[in-house]
């Protein structure tokens, strides 16, 4: 019954996703874009730092996973509450955490499809340079990397809930991934200070692993503090994630203001 | 045995303080005051009052959806707000308003959606009575406000429960939909199913209840 609840709340989202077909397609048309710009601005840098445009477009990849996992999470509560729906859902035999879940597969699959347009695209225009290493270490890191950004994504909904208009934390948090976290640039020419909180940052570990076991054949020992690590985040801010939400969504059942907007 | 028991109830909704950035209103508002409330089994009740007089407070207080501040209430055997999940199996809520659909999906989808998250299945027999067969493949959001009244007592009826919680049920609706909804009261009182229904005015449905309570101020009382 659990599982064929979140799967319809999957579904849902899913549905209302692939509704808006023109969105849909302006994306891919952003991500070409977005890839042409970063291969022009590849090709200046290249002959002093070879590998660049591999190196930005997995980061820009990662950095949109993260983006669309805190976005798309507090985006779709924002409109669970506009809608109303969010109290009907919420009126039925449904833990509050069912609608998180089945809204983060969602979001999962639709962040998957961006960050593979990334690279095929990246792959068509310029050419990119593979060197595979550890499959298994790829593939956990990508899934760690997903929930990890989930748990960020749980935090989000629950400043939704509980503020209704504005998330500061969405905007604190990928600003931030992307200037510490190695997404555009390494973490050394970064201040000394600035280097250590670096490496505190998921999206750091994230990259480490994924630039080295798709584009530096790092083996799969090399990066296992990098995913015992994102593991660790994951469990921490899952936990803190979905108290604070539950605790959000008692809270706007105290005040009335589920449905507010 | 009642269905649901309210002592002393009370609810006020409450002003925002400076640092409260979430909070809405700047002065509070007492919605109910020392409610007293039985619901017994298999009864039709009706509530009457005026916009704003706590009839939507009460329902959804009745529902789980909002926490009282004072006194106590037991519905279907348990106490709210700390036993809100086995309470929501057993009471249904149709909300007075529509924005409570998903408006880019189908009738269809949004009824099987609802479906498996109240852990029932759509009724073919009730689609029937509310005429709904020619909607189905129709998004929610073309629909007029009539259709959308009778798709959202689709949902609210369609699961097995023992307290149907209908706020304004006839808002929006057709005479025939007016029927059709008479049709399954009478239906419900032979089923021993409880019914209670909110409205901001006097409504043909009133006849059917066993008993008619008028709200004022947050303030109940017998008619």
């Amino acid at each position: 019954m659990r599982r064929s609840k979140i799967v319809a709340l999957t579904r849902k989202d899913l549905q209302v996703m692939f509704s808006y077909r023109a969105e849909f397609l302006m994306r891919f048309a952003g991500i070409l874009f977005t890839v042409s710009l970063w291969y022009f601005l590849s090709r200046l840098l290249e002959p002093s730092h070879p590998g660049y445009f591999e190196y930005v477009i997995v980061g820009i990849a990662i950095q949109g996973f993260l983006t669309t996992l805190l976005y798309g999470t507090a985006g779709r509560m924002r409109e669970e509450q506009v809608t109303g729906t969010l109290e009907s859902v919420l009126a039925t035999p449904t833990p509050p955490s069912y609608l998180l879940f089945g809204g983060t597969l969602a979001d999962m699959l639709n962040a998957s499809i961006n960050a593979a347009a990334f690279i095929f695209l990246a792959a068509f225009l310029g050419g990119f340079t593979i060197d595979t290493g550890s499959w298994i270490g790829l593939i956990l890191g990508l899934l760690l990397t997903a929930t990890t950004f989930a748990a960020l994504g749980s935090l989000s909904a629950s400043a939704v809930i509980l503020f209704q208009k504005g998330n500061p934390f969405n905007f604190l948090i990928t600003t931030m991934q992307a200037l510490l976290g190695t997404v555009f640039f390494p973490v050394d020419i970064l201040p000394p200070w600035l280097q250590s909180t670096a490496e505190w940052m998921p999206m750091t570990r994230a990259l480490h692993i994924l630039r080295g076991c798709f584009l530096n054949g790092m083996a799969f020992s090399e990066v296992i503090p990098d995913l015992l690590y994102l593991l660790l985040f994951t469990v921490v801010f899952s936990c803190i994630g979905m108290a604070l939400f539950n605790a959000s969504i008692n809270r706007a059942r105290r005040e009335g203001s589920l449905g507010r907007f | 045995m009642n269905v649901a028991d309210l002592r002393g109830v009370g609810k006020t909704f409450r002003a925002r303080r400076w640092w409260q950035v979430w909070e809405m209103s700047r002065t509070p508002v007492q919605a109910l005051t020392d409610v007293n409330l039985e619901i017994r089994e298999g009864e039709t009740l009706s509530i009457i009052g005026a916009n704003g007089s706590g009839k939507t407070t009460l329902m959804k207080i009745l529902a789980g959806l909002l926490f009282h501040d004072e006194g106590s209430v037991m519905v279907a055997g348990h106490r709210l707000p700390d036993e809100q999940q086995p309470v929501r199996t057993r009471v249904h809520y149709l909300a007075p308003d529509e924005r409570s659909f998903y408006h880019r999906l189908t009738v269809r989808d949004n009824l099987k959606l609802f479906a498996t998250l109240m852990d029932g299945s759509l009724d073919p027999e009730l689609l029937d009575l509310l005429r709904l067969h020619p909607l189905l493949n129709r998004r929610f959001g073309a629909l007029s406000s009539g259709q959308k009244q009778r798709v959202a007592l689709a949902r609210a009826l369609s699961a097995r429960g023992s307290l149907y919680l209908l706020d304004e049920p006839t808002r929006s609706l057709d005479t025939e939909g007016a029927e059709s909804l008479t049709r399954w009261l009478h239906g419900a009182h032979r089923n021993h199913a409880t019914v209670v229904m909110a409205f901001p005015r006097e409504d043909a449905l009133m006849s059917l209840s066993d008993r008619v309570l008028k709200i004022e101020g947050g303030h109940v009382e017998a008619l």
